[in-house]
């Protein structure tokens, strides 16, 4: 259960985000709405650790993650993607993926000892490593990757790249997995395919929240359990999506004027 | 881009099988290339020994030591860290101190000097919490002009601009390093070290790790990489590398001085891996050996060496850029578009 209680967070005077209250349990899909400007990504940067809030706190389960740098909240189980692609363009598939793991391979510490281990070619490491290379194929496998994993990234199209960097963000098994506009910039038909992936694997799997971030509002209306809606830093609504399409406020926003 | 589908559209099958050949050969290639240089430079001295040839090969096989450590902080991590020769110099200082005046047998004020070139680099690797990018670049360079002042200007313990001269003799395995010939397999040896220790460095996690903090530091936080500690460790592993060879270089030169471990110098090993490119080892030490064997070769040639080194760093930057792969495609696209037109001018509609 990650729980956000009253957040906000203010830039040089600029409101970016106030009190924003919502909690959300495993196995939902969670959509968050708004126009440019809402707040969106800036909640999602203070949930991951990138932002520190100025009000507020955020758990996961009761513990707190509040003040936490990414790398910590990443550690608990929230994992993210962004809104451009932030995959490293010379490595291959595979090995993009398995940098998703890094959390498996490097163990609890810093990792150094497990860097020791594997450049002496200790058993232990590589059992890890085959194993991760399993799971990295699995996490390919499950985007429909599987067959470009030692394609190198930067010669895939823009909708393979995207559906590489959610297998990257799910390979090691998030608890919550936000995604920053995952279909921006894709085809509709494109944006329709990657949307109904995203959804079969978080409902396919019982302990996985899922938290969209759109642009496009039908496409989050059609997917989602419940939705957040953004308005100017606040949030103006949550609901079931048949409530939110029929609230008059959303559809002043959205269509503008009565 | 779309030039460049264009030419795997028109792939001939036989261009495509020679293409998926060499995409299967490359990783072996890459892996066994330096290996198989190494092994060659073993058999060196039976073809040729005279002392001039191992020299100019065993200031290589330094060089090629110091570029494998500096790969994985400026090639792999991308840290613009322009201080290896800082650090190859705080080896052979201390090496040389330890050995001359405190009477030290040279295995020993190797591994002190490893030691303390490592810690000197995790010190060092502390400022990146604050310093990035390329304000981290001038903190490295200021480190390596203070450090050579330093050293010229503190005689009670550097010797000044003098340096060190006149060494005891210095064993390790029981070879000396008063014949070239034992230098020359010493400081191979240490180089082979080096290199495979480096190699088996980047195949771990921890490579894809550091490739990643250089793409994107963001991203590389958000899947629960430490930026700190990942620049943290490769600049710590990279200078206790410096540290070795620096110790090897006091055995091999038996001559230091503070303007060998300069800004020049050290910008030097740091251009090796800049040439080499981005995150690919064995590139890096190749040109690394290749340009300091040609440029010991051709001392003759004084400073023009230097301006034909900086003929080949733009040649090897538009190589990486793609400017001369464009400009040959194009000019193969103009004359095969001549030859066209000249054959088909009759029906040519467009």
């Amino acid at each position: 259960m990650l729980t956000c209680d009253g957040l906000g967070i203010v830039f040089g005077g600029v409101v970016a985000l106030s009190n924003v209250s919502f909690a959300v349990g495993p196995g939902h899909v969670l959509g968050v709405i708004g126009p440019n400007g809402s707040g969106k990504s800036t909640m999602v940067n203070i949930i991951t650790g990138f932002y520190q809030p100025t009000t507020g706190s955020v758990k996961l389960d009761n513990i707190e993650l509040t003040g936490k740098s990414p790398e910590i909240v990443r550690r608990m189980g929230i994992a993210r993607t962004f809104q451009n692609l932030r995959l490293a363009l010379e490595m291959t598939t595979l090995d993009n993926a398995m940098a998703g793991l890094n959390l498996y391979f490097a163990g609890d510490g810093t990792g150094v000892l497990r860097m020791a281990e594997a450049a002496v070619g200790m058993p232990s490491a590589r059992r890890r490593a085959a194993e991760g290379r399993e799971l990295a194929m699995e996490a390919l496998a499950s985007v429909d990757m599987a067959h470009r994993a030692n394609v190198v990234v930067g010669s895939m199209s823009y909708g393979e790249q995207k559906r590489l960097e959610l297998a990257r963000a799910m390979a090691l098994r998030p608890r919550v997995l936000f995604l920053d506009e995952p279909t921006a910039g894709l085809a509709p038909q494109e944006a329709q395919e990657l949307m109904e992936l995203m959804c079969g694997l978080a409902r396919g799997s019982e302990d996985m929240t899922l938290v969209l971030i759109e642009h496009r509002l039908q496409l989050v209306l059609d997917v989602s359990d419940r939705v957040l809606v953004l308005d100017g830093g606040r949030l103006i609504a949550d609901d079931t999506p048949v409530n939110i399409s029929n609230n008059a406020d959303v559809r002043r926003i959205y269509v503008g004027g009565e | 881009m779309s030039t460049r589908a264009a030419i795997v559209l028109d792939e001939s099958p036989k261009d495509r099988w020679s293409r998926e050949r060499l995409a299967a050969i490359w990783p072996l290639v890459l892996r066994w290339f330096v290996p198989v240089v190494i092994g060659l430079m073993f058999l060196v001295p039976f073809v040729n020994d005279s002392r001039l040839q191992l020299q100019v090969l065993t200031i290589a096989f330094l060089n090629g030591a110091l570029v494998a450590g500096l790969a994985l902080s400026l090639g792999y991590t991308g840290v613009l860290n322009f201080s290896q020769g800082t650090f190859y110099g705080l080896g052979a200082y201390t090496t040389a101190l330890l050995v001359t005046d405190y009477g030290l047998q040279f295995w020993l004020a190797t591994l002190i000097a490893v030691a303390v070139t490592g810690v000197a680099g995790w010190l060092f690797s502390l400022s990146t919490g604050r310093v990035k990018g390329d304000y981290f670049a001038l903190v490295s360079i200021a480190l390596t002009i203070a450090f050579a002042q330093l050293c010229a200007n503190l005689p009670s313990v550097t010797r000044g601009r003098e340096g060190f001269f006149g060494l005891p003799e210095m064993r390790l395995f029981g070879l000396s390093f008063d014949d070239s010939l034992a230098t020359y397999y010493l400081c191979l040896l240490m180089f082979a070290f080096v290199y495979v220790l480096m190699a088996r460095v980047v195949r771990t996690f921890y490579g894809r790790s550091m490739l990643t903090v250089r793409y994107n530091d963001v991203a590389a936080r958000s899947m629960g990489i430490s930026t700190f500690t990942t620049k943290a460790i490769s600049l710590t592993i990279g200078s206790a590398v410096a540290g070795l060879a620096g110790a090897f270089m006091v055995g091999s030169i038996q001559f230091i001085r503070p303007e060998d471990f300069g800004f020049n110098p050290s910008f030097m090993i740091s251009l090796y891996v800049i040439i080499g490119g981005v995150g690919s080892l064995p590139a890096v030490v190749i040109v690394a050996l290749v340009l300091t064997y040609l440029q010991e070769q051709f001392r003759g040639l004084g400073d023009y060496r230097v301006g034909v080194l900086g003929i080949v760093v733009i040649f090897a930057v538009f190589w990486r850029a793609g400017v001369l792969r464009d400009a040959s495609w194009r000019l193969r696209q103009r004359l095969a578009g001549r030859r066209l037109r000249r054959k088909d001018a009759p029906d040519a509609d467009v």
